[in-house]
């Protein structure tokens, strides 16, 4: 799992996506997710006020200080507006002092509380926003068909959904927020700097446009390296993961001094890069700390002079350098809230792709549900492609009776899996028709129309559910007789019984816990439970070792019996026991009929079966079939039902 | 071993602690690195002392203009120098205090500028030489390393663990010496001023040392718990992603929804209240501070009224009490950084520290060039002491022969190839090639006389003509298109748009399967070694190019002592003897037709993966009967 999203990260290091602001993406993710904030309009209300009010309390901090060093020590007359408080000054200027030394620790509460306030609301709803759209997107991920399933590296959609998600509260939350609160605290303190002494406040503001000016001349330069660095770097990753993988090789073959080479090599390069990327930006701070410091000196030098002249209180110098502070702490931090926002829309970009991606199956308007199926599935010159003018399938024609066992063959890629996914409905046909008791498919509703299919996957996808759980994942309706007596058929109640918790014994990820012949034969009681008229197997091909084997056919055996079934075949066993092959050659029917019939009129199917199963042994000198039966010491009395009883059943059916 | 150790990784990473023996291993393992790496250290030391002194420096050009040029107070005697040059125009004087204020500034940040770039430098110069050392380290460890710990975990440590020894090599000791140097500066300097002040100022200090220790840990707590739920929804998506089909098939998008759901809701509720906790111990953080400045306003506003201190005094202290502040609330921050980083240090010192088990004696000698003769005496081996993979296994191959390895999963065919390319040692018996012990050759002399084919067909992101040059250091251009040819491989490589140039992506996903292999047989061929190594593709090719392989596989075998781990009948047909493994035991060994008469074992494998034909033909015959 880490692994996974190790790896995509790695890939993601390559370096291949551009970080640049792009401002149309940005009006797309407010488009597409803009309605969530929606159910939450009267917190993010209430955080904006205190969002207001948070400024409001940081443009106050400063001004005890100065009015206790003019007021106080200075005893410079009050202000028009603070006459009241003469009387109170005159007969013990330590009570103000001790009121103002109070507002101090007072503004600093009431900035902690609504800052809190603020953030708090603002990130919640943020974390609320984030988890609501992440529901909306796993839901769509479900819905979508598996044509976009298959075409995406599932490693890629987990880093979607983990690691790119919390970006999205970057862009819906963090981003607005900052950016108001700078602008306004921005706006707030050149007001104030101005109405204070308009001279000092433009010497003061002297330098922002300098400052935005080269903090957007420099942010490009900059991004370009980062950028080289992190190629250099993803360069590096590459070669540890092509060599972590192929160690055996490279001991083998005794090629670790040049492999290091070529890594030192790697190595040194990103070092380089990594440093001038550094150097860059540090150079770029001093810059923009020079600039900064010119703006303080001219306040410094004259302010200074008006104060000599009176037209200034000292106290008022004093606030000017804080807010100055504040002003230049804003603007030099502009760059990295915007650079955090180009890096976290790549991320939004991806997510909101994934949900406007509609590659979904969908019912038509008159759809009905597909009920009391018996089994006849018809291919009518149904012509399929995943990509414009490369046909997967092409006219394929035929008919399969209730009850029948039909084995698909055919190299890999000549359209097996896909004639399968057409039955599902996992996509439609482009041209051609696909029926089911006479009925084309696409007039039932997808939904029940899988509810009358069980397929068999060739992976056995455990969930890290209980084995109870797993096994009724099958059938929703299922009650634990049912599942222990799927459980039976599909010859895993034993095990599962020796289980420490027995049936509620939790998988671990991907079923580790078990065996491969285990996962397949909880698989395949997960399917046993779903009783469904029609069946389709991807034939399991692990290497299980005889007796394993022997036990899978058995179960298998259990699922198949008197339901139409298809089964993607490998071996030979199954396509000796089916009623009919279907060979595939690069997307069209090239033979359908029994296996000595394909035998002796398809030179096309005697080669596969010659590759694939070895036909050789049929002229070795070695056992009569009977004896070659003897061999194989556990067979119980169904397993040879298997073999022979099938057949005559079906056909008394 | 390595599991245990593993486990123990784990551990560490559960624990929100300092683990001072790690990152004290930290030191003793890498230390050397400070003497390589002294100048840029020397430059962020050099730096560091200068800004600390700066920025005591700092506040005063302010409280100097408002005492002495706006207020007007006299200079103190022992400063009286200064009208010496400025004469008693104030204005000389605040010019002269303006400037002085820009020269501190750009002091400071030229130093900041050393102290910074000095000591990333020396982060990302030592990060490279440790990941240069783990590398190389790496590549000498046996198999038996590379087996137990997964191959994505390795590419974890040395691409994302590394960017933390920085954290641990260089900022730890620089936080610590900056921020205990600020500390003691202000101090002493805040005492020498106004020792009354300076000691209100500092009531604070413990107080927020404390608090910041204790609610970091409480923050640490819920931060932890978010990322558990994290994990747990990124396995949920995991499974789902990859059981896509069968969910859809099965109908079951609604209950995998709500399982989603479910988790994704307790996720944000522990996100949030780690936010929670993390906002509040900022605001309580800021208020302690505030509680700190207002005190000293008001004592110090008191001590002007009086006269004591001159007005701008209390301007330098507040401007001091910020600096003083600053450095204890990143002490929290800088924990919990460090608490990660000791995590990934512990992680790379546990592959710094894994050992090969695969040593060279003291006195190797090269290997004698071989003929081909192989065998094996009493061979046992098992891995990590658990059970036993191979037990007292005999038997002798001669030279140019072709020998198949039958038996099911498990039953200890990969070992024996294993052992026989020397990437484990026998914990018993003896290997000999050509009568020599493989144990007291050098191991380089051993692999360079036999060569592995594996079946996984691993190409590297390199042009095609590296690729195969892999197998032979100082291959000729000729002898790599011989090796193309004789491998079937020239024709399609010399379509591919610049040839042998070619660039493979990543895993040479450019290519097909068949043509993958037969590279991976270009490569092996060129090296032209008298014992050859084959496992078996399984996997399912195309007749056209499986014909292909095949017949590169014969050239390759042509005239060489051969294993072949076999997975098809074909090959069976054709070796000259087949040597039968169940359960690391040799059961058989011989001829098919003999071992189809007298093993046991091998009629039942044999039955088992390639005799169900037969029972097909019978079953079939009847069914043509019955119908």
């Amino acid at each position: 799992m880490k692994l996974f999203k190790d790896l995509s990260k790695l890939r993601k290091m390559g370096g291949k996506k551009k970080v640049r602001f792009k401002p149309g993406v940005l009006l797309r993710v407010y488009k597409v997710f803009g309605r969530h904030y929606k159910k939450y309009w009267k917190v993010v209300t209430a955080s904006f006020l205190s969002l207001l009010a948070t400024i409001a309390t940081v443009m106050l901090v400063p001004w005890p200080l100065k009015l206790i060093l003019d007021y106080v020590i200075l005893g410079q007359p009050l202000p028009e507006s603070l006459t009241f408080l003469n009387p109170l000054m005159l007969e013990s200027p330590q009570t103000v002092l001790l009121i103002l030394a109070v507002s101090i620790v007072v503004l600093a509460i009431l900035e902690a509380i609504f800052s809190y306030m603020n953030k708090f609301w603002i990130s919640s709803t943020g974390h609320r926003i984030n988890a609501d759209i992440r529901e909306r997107v796993f839901a769509h991920l479900q819905r979508l068909s598996l044509s976009f399933h298959s075409a995406s590296h599932s490693g890629d959609v987990v880093y979607m959904l983990t690691s790119d998600m919390p970006k999205m509260k970057d862009v819906l939350v963090d981003f607005p927020q900052e950016f108001l609160f700078r602008t306004i605290t921005f706006i707030s303190a050149m007001a104030i700097m101005v109405s204070l002494d308009w001279r000092l406040g433009a010497i003061a503001l002297g330098a922002v446009p300098l400052l935005a000016w080269f903090i957007n001349y420099y942010g490009t330069g900059m991004n370009k390296a980062m950028k080289k660095s992190r190629k250099k770097e993803g360069a590096v990753a590459s070669i540890i993961s092509e060599n972590v993988t192929a160690m055996a090789l490279v001991q083998a073959y005794g090629r670790e001094e040049s492999e290091r080479a070529r890594f030192n090599k790697e190595n040194q390069e990103s070092l380089l890069h990594k440093l001038k990327t550094l150097r860059m930006f540090k150079t770029y701070g001093r810059v923009a700390d020079f600039l900064i410091i010119l703006s303080t000196g001219g306040v410094l030098y004259f302010g200074g002079m008006y104060a000599l002249g009176g037209t200034v209180l000292p106290g008022t110098l004093v606030v000017f350098l804080a807010y100055m502070r504040e002003i230049y702490g804003i603007v030099q931090s502009l760059t990295d809230i915007f650079f955090k926002l180009a890096t976290s829309l790549v991320s939004c970009e991806k997510l909101v792709d994934l949900v406007e991606n509609d590659m979904i199956v969908k019912d038509e308007p008159a759809a009905v549900p597909l009920e009391n199926v018996e089994g006849k599935i018809t291919f009518d010159n149904v012509s399929f492609a995943y990509k414009k003018a490369q046909n997967v399938l092409s006219d394929l024609n035929f008919e399969v009776a209730p009850g029948e066992t039909i084995a698909l063959i055919g190299h890999s890629g000549a359209g097996k899996s896909t004639l399968i996914s057409l039955l599902l409905r996992f996509y439609d046909p482009q041209s051609g028709e696909i029926r089911i008791d006479g009925q084309p498919i696409n007039q039932f509703t997808v939904k029940s129309l899988r509810e009358q299919i069980t397929i068999l996957l060739q992976d056995a996808n455990l969930f890290q559910m209980s084995v109870y759980e797993n096994i009724a994942f099958g059938n929703p309706d299922a009650d634990r007789e049912m599942v222990i007596a799927a459980a039976k058929l599909a010859q895993a109640h034993d095990f599962i019984m020796d289980m420490p918790e027995g049936y509620d014994t939790l998988m671990t990820e991907g079923g580790n816990n078990l065996s491969g012949g285990q996962k397949q034969r909880i698989n395949i009681a997960r399917a046993i439970i779903r009783n469904k008229p029609i069946v389709i197997l991807d034939e399991p091909s692990t290497g299980l070792d005889a007796r394993a084997e022997l036990k899978l056919n058995e179960a298998i055996h259990h699922l198949t019996e008197k339901r139409t079934t298809f089964i993607i075949a490998h071996k030979f066993a199954s396509i000796a026991s089916a009623d009919k092959i279907l060979l595939l050659d690069e997307g069209q029917l090239a033979h359908l009929g029994t296996h000595e019939q394909l035998l002796s009129e398809s030179a096309q199917y005697r080669e596969l079966y010659e590759l694939q199963f070895g036909s050789k042994n049929r002229q070795l000198p070695g056992k009569t079939p009977q004896e070659g039966n003897s061999g194989l010491v556990d067979q119980t009395p169904e397993e040879k039902e298997i073999t022979t009883g099938k057949l005559p059943e079906i056909e008394n059916g | 071993m390595a599991d245990q150790k593993t486990k123990k990784a784990k551990k560490t990473k559960e624990k929100a602690k300092l683990d001072y023996s790690t990152i004290f291993r930290m030191y003793r393992v890498y230390g050397y690195l400070y003497k390589v790496h002294w100048k840029p250290l020397m430059a962020a030391f050099g730096g560091q002392i200068f800004t600390i002194l700066i920025a005591l420096l700092l506040p005063w050009p302010l409280k100097l203009i408002i005492d002495y040029v706006i207020l007007q107070a006299p200079l103190p005697p022992e400063a009286t120098f200064v009208y010496g040059w400025f004469g008693t125009e104030v204005m000389a004087l605040l010019g002269g205090l303006v400037i002085a204020y820009i020269v501190l500034y750009l002091m400071d940040s030229f130093a900041s500028y050393f102290h910074r770039v000095g000591l990333l430098t020396a982060g990302e110069k030592m990060a490279t030489d440790i990941r240069d050392r783990l590398f190389a380290h790496l590549q000498q460890l046996s198999l038996s390393f590379h087996n137990s710990s997964r191959s994505g975990d390795l590419i974890y440590r040395l691409t994302f663990d590394i960017n933390h020894v920085k954290m641990v090599l260089v900022e730890l000791p620089n936080f610590v010496t900056y921020r205990l140097l600020t500390i003691i500066a202000h101090m002493v300097l805040m005492c020498l001023l106004e020792w009354r002040l300076a000691l209100l100022a500092f009531t604070v200090v413990p107080v927020l040392y404390l608090y910041n220790r204790k609610f970091g840990k409480s923050v640490d707590k819920a931060v932890k718990k978010k990322r558990k739920k994290e994990s747990d929804i990124s396995q949920i998506v995991t499974e789902n992603v990859t059981a896509m089909a069968l969910i859809q098939a099965y109908g079951r998008e609604d209950s995998q929804q709500a399982r989603f759901a479910l988790e994704n809701r307790e996720s944000l509720e522990s996100g949030i209240s780690a936010m929670r906790l993390t906002k509040l111990f900022k605001r309580l953080n800021q208020i302690l501070m505030a509680l700190g400045t207002g005190a000293v306003a008001y004592y110090g506003g008191l001590l002007a009224l009086e006269g004591s201190i001159l007005p701008g005094t209390l301007v330098l202290f507040v401007a001091y009490l910020r600096n003083l502040y600053k450095p204890i609330k990143k002490f929290a921050e800088m924990l919990l950084k460090v608490v990660t980083a000791q995590v990934s240090c512990a992680r790379l010192l546990e592959v710094a520290d894994s050992e090969s088990t695969v040593v060279e004696v003291p006195d190797a000698a090269p290997l004698n060039p071989l003929k081909g003769k192989v065998a094996f005496d009493n061979v046992t081996f098992s891995y990590q002491d658990e059970f036993t993979v191979l037990k007292d296994v005999s038997f002798t191959v001669e030279a140019g022969e072709t020998v198949a390895l039958v038996g099911h999963s498990g039953a200890g065919k990969s070992t024996l190839i294993a052992l026989l390319m020397r990437f484990y040692d026998p914990e018993k018996g003896a290997i000999l090639m050509d009568g020599q012990e493989i144990r007291q050759a050098t191991i380089k002399s051993l692999r360079n006389q036999l060569t592995i084919v594996m079946q996984e067909a691993q190409l590297f992101q390199k042009s095609v003509q590296e690729n195969i040059a892999f197998g032979k250091e100082d291959a000729s251009e000729a002898e790599i298109i011989a090796a193309a040819k004789a491998a079937q491989a020239h024709n399609f490589i010399s379509n591919l748009p610049e040839g042998y140039q070619s660039i493979l992506s990543e895993g040479g996903d450019n290519l097909s399967g068949g043509q993958k292999q037969r590279i991976n047989i270009a490569r092996a061929m060129i090296r032209n070694t008298p014992i050859l190594i084959l496992d078996e593709p399984a996997t399912a090719l195309d007749a056209k190019s499986e014909k292909l392989v095949q017949q590169a596989m014969e050239e390759l075998t042509r005239n060489k002592t051969t294993f072949i781990i076999a997975h098809k009948f074909s090959t069976i047909a054709n070796v000259d003897k087949i040597l039968v493994l169940d359960k690391g035991q040799l059961v058989g060994f011989g001829k098919h037709e003999e071992l189809l008469e007298s093993c046991l074992p091998y009629q039942e494998f044999y039955h088992a993966q390639f005799a169900p034909i037969e029972n097909g033909q019978s079953k079939k015959l009847s069914t043509a009967e019955t119908g």
